[in-house]
């Protein structure tokens, strides 16, 4: 049985301070100076590849496991990484993030391409990514390998029989179901969020193993518009007033924060 | 206890009581234009009663030095009830200098009630940032002895391997090892400190400059909150893996043997170490302290067992190579209860000297038992 998780690698959000904010290339922010991490739903996704993995040894077929990342040279850490942790195959297609940054349809048609050479049971990707932000990749893939797609997926379970049982939110509601192969499953709010560590020794048996590479035929997607231009709005105030009169309250407000705004009429 | 008594411009100090935030008190002594120069990672939630009794350091200490040689006067309740007040003067030849019976005692002999601390002019607009990339430690080691030999000063001086550095400049230096300065005062002694440190890096080849914005952005993320330390612990239990640190300090000649068989031996002999690495933030004329940064998985053990099985063996590798090269097996985060298997070997004939402060001010061994010294010491 084969599983493939996607992942990409995204800036870590946390670390931009306001004052950085930046748009670059008019496009979006500028971010190259981030440290970079694994999206966090394919962080789960990657940790429950493994786990499911795990369940499934010493059963017949076990899990062979891919992990695949279409993204530039930071990406071959985390691979071996993968690597390290038991990921028989870790597949690096290379390309700048500005190619595909806002370009699901193209991640997908790559996705597809490689699942249409390497046929997989199950594909786990990330509900959605902070860069592009759009939930699309997984509905794409979903379509384009013509396969059901099961979203929010918080938990994944193998059952003896080949099955997977796989919870599900919906809404604020949980529920469990029971789905055959072949599957997307797109990784939302997950139980388990964060990738097991690999030793150093694990680590050094790996350091020299070749990453896989695919290079995709040329896609062309016009699905999805760039955007033309990005702009950081006007920085929006909140605060409290301290509790005093009314009038008093009513005087601040129109004083400090309408009359710029309204004009003075 | 948490009041800001007093920030005095004109003798440049302020006093504040033991439970006052670092931070809040570097944020109102700024509103003046001023800094304590005090900088922890622990800055948001350290107070300053605290960071006297651990004789902490902050990451501007190559400038401003540790708390020792910050604090100009406190204020201390010893276990019989007496309260003693230490002046802040400038300087005095009074006898010993009885400061130090009260910095770093960690709540052994005395409990520190007030402080005052110096303060400094701040001029962030005349701060210089420099990054530099290099393949080997070691040389990075022999690069901060000439820095620091030659007379520059700058406020920060920090020296990453490769291994500690993945967790902090993999996007733009993996595999490398990492110095950073940081050069701040009035503008004429900044841009000199800059200048002069830019230009023993440029006679060493092996060393790359790096891009100001990528330090900058780095530097600014390193504090550390009572959110992300709640953040980390939900990691860890999460996935098993722990992460332990253990500061030494060594003089120049001593400090690379120590990382070298510390890294050696770590490796070799612990079981499911995730990472090794290390990094010297603190720089002096003659030497400089490792702060080895280790993370291991919990495996096949209870919570329980862990310290026995990875925490303290791995400990006991590092002071005890650090003690026998000549190092303190304690660079700024005290004794505490961890390190007091070495206490003996750290201090060597002067331990009694340790033992007649604890017994002189502590006689019913009433104050934090157990820490600093242990207790089949104390009582010997
Ligand atoms: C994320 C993190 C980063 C850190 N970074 C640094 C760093 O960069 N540099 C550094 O030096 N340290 C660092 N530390 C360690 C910590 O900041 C210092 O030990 C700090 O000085 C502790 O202050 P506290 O108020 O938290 O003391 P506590 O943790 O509450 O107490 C520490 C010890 O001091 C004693 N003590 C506390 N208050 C008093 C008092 N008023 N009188 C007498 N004894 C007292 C306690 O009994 C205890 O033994 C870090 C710690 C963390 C968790």
């Amino acid at each position: 049985m084969k599983l493939l998780t996607c992942f990409k690698l995204c800036p870590d959000m946390d670390k931009l301070r306001q004052q950085d904010f930046e748009i670059s290339g008019g496009k979006g922010l500028e971010t190259s100076f981030l440290p970079n991490m694994i999206n966090c739903f394919d962080e789960s996704g990657l940790e429950f590849g493994i786990r499911l993995s795990e369940k499934s040894e010493g059963l017949e077929p076990n899990i062979e496991k891919t992990a695949f990342t279409i993204g530039g040279d930071a990406s071959e850490m985390y691979l071996r990484t993968l690597k390290a942790l038991g990921y028989e195959h870790c597949v690096l297609v290379k390309k700048d993030e500005d190619e595909f940054r806002y370009s699901p349809c193209m991640v997908a048609q790559t996705i597809a391409e490689y699942v249409g050479e390497n046929p997989q049971d199950i594909i786990v990707m990330g509900k959605e990514a902070p860069n592009g932000n759009n939930s699309a990749t997984a509905q794409l893939v979903s379509v384009l390998t013509g396969r059901p797609l099961i979203s929010s997926v918080i938990d994944v379970k193998f059952c003896d029989d080949g099955t997977l049982t796989v919870t599900v939110t919906n809404d604020g509601d949980v529920y469990e179901q029971t789905v055959a192969l072949p599957v997307v499953l797109s990784i939302g709010n997950a139980v388990i969020s964060k990738l097991r560590v690999p030793t150093l020794k694990q680590r050094m048996k790996c350091k020299d193993l070749p990453l896989e590479h695919f290079k995709p035929a040329e896609t062309s997607c016009a699905m999805f518009p760039e955007p033309m231009r990005a702009v950081i709005p006007d920085r929006r105030r909140g605060g409290y007033l301290s509790p005093y009169s009314g009038s008093e309250a009513v005087d601040d407000i129109q004083g400090k924060f309408l009359k710029g705004r309204l004009g003075e009429a | 206890m948490n009041k800001i008594l007093n920030i005095d411009e004109v003798n440049m100090q302020a006093t504040a009581e033991c439970g006052v935030v670092l931070e809040d008190l570097e944020n109102a002594v700024r509103k003046y234009g001023l800094t304590t120069g005090h900088s922890p990672q622990s800055k948001p939630i350290a107070m300053m009663g605290g960071l006297v009794a651990t004789r902490s350091i902050g990451q501007f200490s190559t400038l401003y030095g540790g708390i020792e040689d910050m604090l100009a006067g406190v204020e201390t309740v010893f276990p019989d009830g007496q309260i003693c007040d230490i002046k802040a003067v400038p300087r005095r030849s009074a006898g010993p200098d009885i400061r130090h019976i009260v910095l770093g005692n960690e709540g052994t002999t005395n409990f520190i009630t007030r402080v005052t601390v110096k303060l400094w002019k701040y001029y962030p607009e005349y701060q210089e940032v420099l990054g530099f990339t290099l393949d080997k430690m070691q040389d990075g080691m022999k690069i901060m002895r000439e820095i620091m030999v030659a007379g520059y000063r700058p406020s920060v001086a920090r020296l990453y391997d490769a291994e500690d550095g993945k967790e902090h400049f993999s996007h733009f230096a993996p595999g490398k090892c990492v110095m950073v300065f940081v050069t701040e005062g009035p503008q004429l002694v900044s841009h000199a400190n800059a200048e002069g440190i830019r230009a023993i890096m440029a006679k060493h080849s092996e060393c790359t400059p790096v891009e100001t914005k990528l330090i900058e952005n780095w530097f600014a993320n390193l504090n550390w909150d009572a959110a992300r330390i709640e953040e980390e612990r939900k990691e860890v239990l999460e996935t098993n893996n722990v992460c332990c640190t253990t500061e030494i300090s060594a003089p120049w000649s001593a400090v690379e043997q120590i990382y070298n068989v510390c890294k050696k031996r770590v490796v070799e002999e612990i079981p499911d170490i995730t990472i090794f690495g290390a990094h010297g933030s603190h720089c002096y004329s003659n030497g400089m302290n490792l702060y080895f940064v280790y993370w291991y998985n919990v495996v096949d053990c209870t919570p329980e067992e862990e310290i026995n099985k990875y925490h303290l063996p791995i400990k006991k590798i590092i002071c005890e190579e650090t003690i026998k090269a000549g190092g303190s097996m304690c660079h700024h985060h005290g004794v505490g209860k961890h390190r007091i298997h070495w206490i003996d070997q750290e201090h060597g004939s002067a331990l009694p000297m340790l033992k007649k402060i604890k017994a002189a001010f502590d006689p019913n061994g009433i104050m934090n038992p157990g820490d600093i010294l242990p207790y089949y010491i104390e009582k010997k």
